[in-house]
């Protein structure tokens, strides 16, 4: 089946292109050090609001640091940062949906209380609270949004265990004398997989906006830190004379974030046919940014 | 009957299922015998609960159902009283199930090949896929399938419900379990196919295996079983060797049952 997947994943090009792409910014988010050409945070007035050459591809900004080499290094918060928020919810909303379908009962009622709770909060609004109390900065941010989004994961998770408990097959396994603990793991996580991992790619890409955009408006990453949306916020003020300051990260933001939807809308399309499991993400609302 | 002291007994087991309004009495007081080297079969109609006495004796029956009264023995040894871990040991060891549904109850994530293994592998920890894989092409090739090797290689839902029943029955025939139910192993199966499985299980109880043959189709019971049990509304109405009852049904609906056959002799 797996051979099936990857098959019907490489038919389909935007999907291949989109992870591509992925790969290659986690690779350059990896080595930015090693992959920029100038020191991203090194300051040269004399150098500023250069246009792109040989020396500064990119050019540079209002302060003379390389505009590339701010971008390549941006990978590591933006990129790598999303990958973490995603990474924790999943910890976190996995299992307590695992739970939360498997035992039912009160457990059942209690997780998913706590998660709708977690969805009441128009996320936006509450990051805006956070980090008015607290300060702005990436890690409250980075808390705020595993407060709120391990909710629908748990929701997605909970839904597509309760549905495969009641498979025979489940049954079959308890006559065959099998633990809980095995069962979970043996039968029903490995039915799920598929709709955890193209639901964790599409939020990557919710992940990657979101941060942007707090850091836009300056409550995300603050300067001088090389952050996507840290560099769209000092571009603002050039934007009638140096508007390529503005439109690099945006480009580098749209084509990260394109390429993660389209690797998992590609996963998705490979991982459906074989049950109606990826209909369910869908249903979900995939994650619209 | 057999006059042996019975591997499974099955004693007056009552199995409700609580509705919002009332109570179905699924298994209303059924008790059977289950012995050594003989097919025990429980015949009867849809909604007869037959079903749910063979899912009963392993406890399996979830909400709303339950377990109201009744034992189940397996050598005189109450499983019901027994904790979690107790029965998981004895679920698949000593008793092992087929199950009806064949396309479901296979996990379609999991290959063929890994679910006949595991039906080993619950016995006997040392048992290596390797070593076990002739076997396994044997029991595939006895059961009707004729390209054992990529039946084993496949993901269930690649294969049609009949192949995924007799992958079922071969994973049945490949357990080393005292007591093997066997719930409507034959039913969406050419009669060919049929014939050649209720073979297999006849060969099963010659080596002292105790089956239990659940089905609807009193021509299968005549081929294969040696006693049965006629249940109806979820009590048993006869009860006998097969060659007693055939002879002289007592009970109207037995002979209801009968019907169809008599009439074709």
């Amino acid at each position: 089946m797996l051979k099936s997947i990857i098959r019907k994943f490489f038919q389909k090009r935007s999907a291949v292109l989109g992870l591509i792409v992925a790969l290659l910014m986690v690779f350059i988010g990896i080595f930015a050090e090693q992959v920029a050409p100038h020191d991203a945070y090194a300051v040269d007035i004399s150098q500023k609001l250069l246009d792109p050459s040989a020396e500064y591809p990119l050019g540079t900004d209002q302060l003379g640091r390389c505009i590339l080499s701010r971008l390549i290094l941006g990978t590591r918060t933006s990129l790598f940062s999303a990958i973490i928020v995603t990474v924790i919810i999943l910890l976190i909303g996995v299992p307590l949906g695992i739970i939360a379908g498997y035992v039912g009962g009160i457990t059942d009622n209690i997780i998913m209380r706590m998660a709708d709770v977690a969805s009441t909060f128009p996320s936006s609004l509450l990051a805006l609270a956070i980090v008015g109390i607290f300060g702005p900065s990436l890690r409250n941010l980075i808390l705020v949004f595993i407060f709120l989004w391990w909710a629908p994961f748990a929701r997605m998770v909970r839904g597509q265990v309760m549905k495969i408990k009641e498979m025979e097959y489940v049954l079959a396994a308890v006559a065959a004398g099998d633990s809980r603990f095995r069962i979970i793991v043996r039968h029903i996580l490995p039915n799920t997989i598929s709709s955890i991992i193209v639901y964790a790619t599409l939020r990557i890409a919710a992940v990657i906006v979101h941060i942007a955009s707090f850091s836009f408006i300056g409550l995300g990453s603050q300067p001088p830190t090389a952050d996507w949306g840290v560099m769209l916020n000092d571009g603002r003020q050039f934007i009638t004379s140096h508007p390529l300051m503005l439109v690099w990260p945006g480009v580098v933001i749209a084509v990260v974030v394109l390429a993660f939807n389209a690797l998992g809308e590609g996963l998705n399309d490979a991982m459906t046919p074989t049950s109606e499991e990826g209909a369910v993400v869908k249903e979900t609302g995939a994650v619209n940014v | 009957m057999c006059n042996e002291e019975p591997v499974l007994a099955v004693k007056d087991l009552k199995t409700y299922f609580y509705c919002k309004d009332r109570v179905v009495k699924a298994v209303n007081g059924v008790s059977i015998d289950v012995h050594k080297g003989r097919i025990t079969a429980i015949i009867g109609g849809s909604g007869s609960g037959k079903s749910v006495m063979s899912l009963s004796i392993l406890n399996l029956i979830d909400k709303p159902g339950r377990i109201v009264d009744g034992q189940v023995l397996l050598h005189g040894r109450d499983i019901r009283k027994l904790s979690d871990k107790e029965l998981r040991r004895i679920r698949g060891r000593q008793i092992a199930m087929i199950f009806q549904e064949p396309t479901c109850a296979l996990n379609p994530v999991v290959k063929v090949k890994k679910h006949m293994y595991e039906a080993v592998h619950i016995h006997d920890k040392s048992a290596r896929m390797n070593d076990l894989m002739d076997g396994f092409r044997k029991t595939l090739l006895r059961v009707g399938l004729s390209e054992p090797d990529r039946v084993l290689e496949s993901y269930p839902f690649e294969l049609s419900g009949g192949m995924c029943q007799r992958v079922m029955v071969a994973m049945g025939l490949v357990t080393n379990a005292e007591v093997l139910i066997a719930d409507e192993p034959t039913s969406s199966l050419d009669l060919t196919t049929q014939a050649a499985i209720l073979e297999e299980l006849v060969r099963l109880k010659e080596t002292g295996m105790a089956v239990i043959l659940i089905t609807h189709d009193l021509g299968v019971v005549a081929q294969t079983a040696d006693d049965m049990y006629v249940i109806k509304d979820g009590i048993i109405v006869e009860r006998g060797t097969v060659r007693e009852v055939f002879a002289n049904p007592k009970n109207e609906y037995t002979k209801f049952l009968m019907e169809p056959i008599l009439i074709h002799n």
